[in-house]
């Protein structure tokens, strides 16, 4: 009896300074971040909060959704800050003072990927314009997202006055959904699309598709956090909202970021702003 | 952007693929329910759970099932169906099919035993009976048509999976709502849905109207 | 003619209706009576081809019609439903108006058939037979749901239209008058088994077997 008490005492104080170690938990422990999928996809998100959350306490429950919807959530006061890649959208979500400021943090680039066959010849051309003019000629398949996301608008950007009109151009398939989906559809159909070069990494290995063109300066796509304004918005996490920012722009984490990606796909998937 | 025409054009797509999911479903579940219905054999209670366990399948899984079936190196890949509004029809069959069967099936067992023993002793064919049996349970029949396609109207798992959701070819109402919400459009998402149900109410008043009318 | 030959009906270990032999022959009327349970509705059902045998041959030289205990009118009108039921078209219309006439249904021809009451829907079942051309009735109680005028009318267009089809009849009843009124041939069940056999006066009057006696002097005070 005597020595299973001495046990039981030993487990508890074991317990106990395992407790104690641990930093003391914020007031307000849980941080909403309203993020889009292609950024959930790439897989970034769960590779770096582990460590801001051992660090601090805090507990980050990321919501992903289509750019839209993922502002909407902001707006709606669901979440603590967001995390896109729509800069017109951003602008608005500060301008109408939802959002305090505007911190674009990363970029990565767009690539434009196809069939191995290459039937509208893309490989080697001078700028995703002029990639997209070829498929257009060619009339060959295209798969673009349709929703409004951050992906779509710099597609729309890049085809400028020419956007295909999707009732009447057969090729070009307007799919209204994420980037995961659109890329099998691509697959399947034989078919280009604008994707971030992330989640097209993380998904190679089920499509039958390539990396046609890649790295214009027209294929640049800029990540921003936004922390949502507590004068507009009720029941704002500031402190988390803020700590989280912080850590997010951070030496840490930008160290983090560049490392992102090497070791699975032999290069960075993202780059950090400088300064 | 039209959007009249645009809306339009998927209640177009929406109301052809119920139709044609409801339809075959119905002409497969029916009869198959009718028979299993009026029989007495060794493996009805087994069959009996078959059907009602599959009412059940999560559409998105019975999506899943289709997709790989008619993916370019499945089975079927060489029909060339994915994206399109045949496939979709083929896993709202699936996911229907049980449905009509087990409801079938039930009012069967309650309503058709006598119905066929009197047919039999006054000599009515086989053809005959079936005929008599459907029109005799006008309504009952009715209601298994309407949940088939509440079902099949109200789907979004299975259709997004193998429809694609693609613009002016097979986006429907619930897919086009689903879209939607993830722009961020929620109230504009909220009135398609209010359309939806307003299609649904309309199509479950005419067809009421239809049987009542015969049995006037 | 109908001939049975060892017809066994079990279930599982349970035998509910054993009958080595019986026929019934055209122009003739045989009437089963027996208490409740001894199988005189299996024997029809097995007859009717709606229940089946666990043993036995049943040979039968003509179409046999088979009126249930509880027969469904369909959702037409009383002279839809026997205008449905008859296979031949030549002067239906006719055939049907007299059928109606027969039965006292005339006044009730366009009245929605579910809505009749016990007897009338008895007499339609009837009705719905008599349209055709039988070679055997097998009825089960016909009257059952009849009061007294209404058993009358049953047992007159029974009578009459055997007269002018010279089709066999084999029927079920719980009345000793209406066995002695139709019956050319009695045969009486008991645990499946026929018990006793003979013509109705024989039958009644004179049973053979201590259980005949029973049933027979029960039956009459019942009746």
């Amino acid at each position: 009896m005597k020595k299973l008490l001495a046990i039981l005492l030993s487990v508890v104080m074991l317990l106990s300074f395992a407790a104690c170690a641990k930093e003391k938990t914020p007031e307000n422990p849980v941080i909403r971040m309203s993020t889009t999928t292609s950024v959930n996809d790439s897989g970034l998100l769960s590779y770096l909060l582990p460590y801001f959350e051992d660090a601090t306490g805090y507990t980050v429950e990321v919501q992903s959704a289509g750019t839209g919807a993922a502002i909407q959530k902001a707006k709606d006061g669901n979440a603590d800050l967001i995390l896109v890649h729509s800069k017109a959208s951003e602008e608005e979500f500060v301008s109408e003072g939802y959002g305090v400021e505007r911190i674009p943090f990363m970029y990565n680039y767009f690539v434009v990927v196809g069939p191995k066959s290459d039937p509208a010849g893309v490989k080697g051309s001078e700028s995703a314009a002029a990639a997209f003019a070829k498929i257009a000629d060619a009339k060959a398949n295209f798969v673009s997202r349709g929703d409004d996301s951050g992906t779509h608008k710099a597609e729309l950007k890049i085809w400028g006055d020419n956007v295909p009109d999707s009732k009447s151009d057969s090729w070009y398939i307007s799919a209204g959904q994420g980037m995961g989906a659109c890329l099998t559809m691509a697959s399947e159909k034989g078919a280009y699309c604008l994707t971030d070069k992330a989640t097209f990494l993380a998904n190679a290995n089920s499509l039958e598709l390539e990396i046609v063109l890649s790295e214009g300066e027209d294929m640049k796509n800029t990540y921003s956090l936004i922390e949502c304004n507590p004068e507009k918005l009720d029941g704002v996490n500031t402190e988390g909202a803020r700590a989280l920012i912080e850590w997010m722009t951070g030496k840490e984490c930008s160290e983090l970021i560049a490392k992102y990606g090497e070791e699975q796909y032999g290069s960075a998937l993202f780059y950090l702003i400088e300064e | 952007m039209n959007m009249d025409s645009e809306l339009l054009q998927i209640i177009g797509v929406t109301l052809r693929m119920s139709f044609f999911s409801t339809v075959i479903s119905c002409l497969i579940g029916m009869p198959l329910g009718v028979l299993i219905g009026k029989s007495v054999f060794k493996g009805k209670r087994t069959i009996k759970k078959l059907t009602g366990t599959l009412m059940g399948l999560p559409p998105v899984v019975a999506g899943l099932i289709v997709y790989m079936l008619f993916t370019k190196y499945g089975p079927f890949g060489s029909f060339g169906l994915l994206f399109t509004v045949e496939v979709m029809v083929i896993a709202q069959c699936m996911l229907i099919i049980p449905v009509v069967i087990n409801l079938t099936e039930s009012m069967t067992e309650i309503n058709a035993k006598k119905l066929i023993e009197t047919a039999k002793g006054l000599n009515f064919s086989k053809l005959k009976t079936s005929l008599l049996l459907l029109s005799e349970n006008k309504q009952s029949l009715l209601s298994v048509v309407l949940t088939a396609f509440g079902r099949s109207i109200a789907e979004v798992g299975a259709v997004s999976l193998v429809g694609g959701n693609i613009q002016w070819k097979t986006r429907v109402m619930t897919t086009a709502i689903m879209l939607e919400t993830n722009k961020g459009n929620f109230s504009f998402a909220l009135a398609l849905g209010i359309i939806l149900l307003l299609i649904s109410f309309v199509v479950n008043i005419l067809a009421s109207a239809l049987v009542r009318e015969d049995e006037e | 003619m109908i001939k049975i030959l060892n017809l066994k009906k079990q279930y599982g270990e349970r035998t509910v209706l054993n009958i080595p032999e019986l026929t019934v022959n055209k122009g003739e009327t045989v009437v089963v009576v027996g208490p409740n349970g001894s199988g005189k509705s299996t024997l029809l059902r097995i007859l009717a081809g709606i229940l089946s045998k666990t043993d036995g041959e049943v040979l039968a030289d003509g179409e046999i019609y088979y009126m249930p205990q509880q027969s469904i009118p369909f959702s037409k009108s009383v002279k839809e439903n026997i205008l449905f039921s008859a296979k031949d078209s030549k002067e239906i219309e006719k055939r049907c108006d007299d059928i109606l006439s027969e039965l006292s249904l005339s006044h009730l021809a366009n009245k929605k058939a579910k809505k009749l009451s016990g007897g009338e829907c008895q007499r339609l079942a009837l009705g719905r037979i008599i349209i055709n051309q039988c070679d055997f009735l097998l009825l089960d109680e016909p009257t059952s749901a009849m009061d007294i005028e209404g058993t009358e009318i049953i047992e007159s267009v029974i009578k009459k239209y055997k007269q002018e089809t010279g089709c066999g009849i084999l029927m079920t009843t719980h009345s000793p008058k209406q066995a002695k009124n139709l019956a050319d041939r009695v045969i009486m069940l008991h645990e499946g088994q026929i018990a006793e056999q003979g013509s109705p006066d024989e039958l009644l009057s004179n049973p053979q077997t201590n259980w005949g006696k029973k049933f027979i002097d029960m039956w009459k005070i019942d009746t």
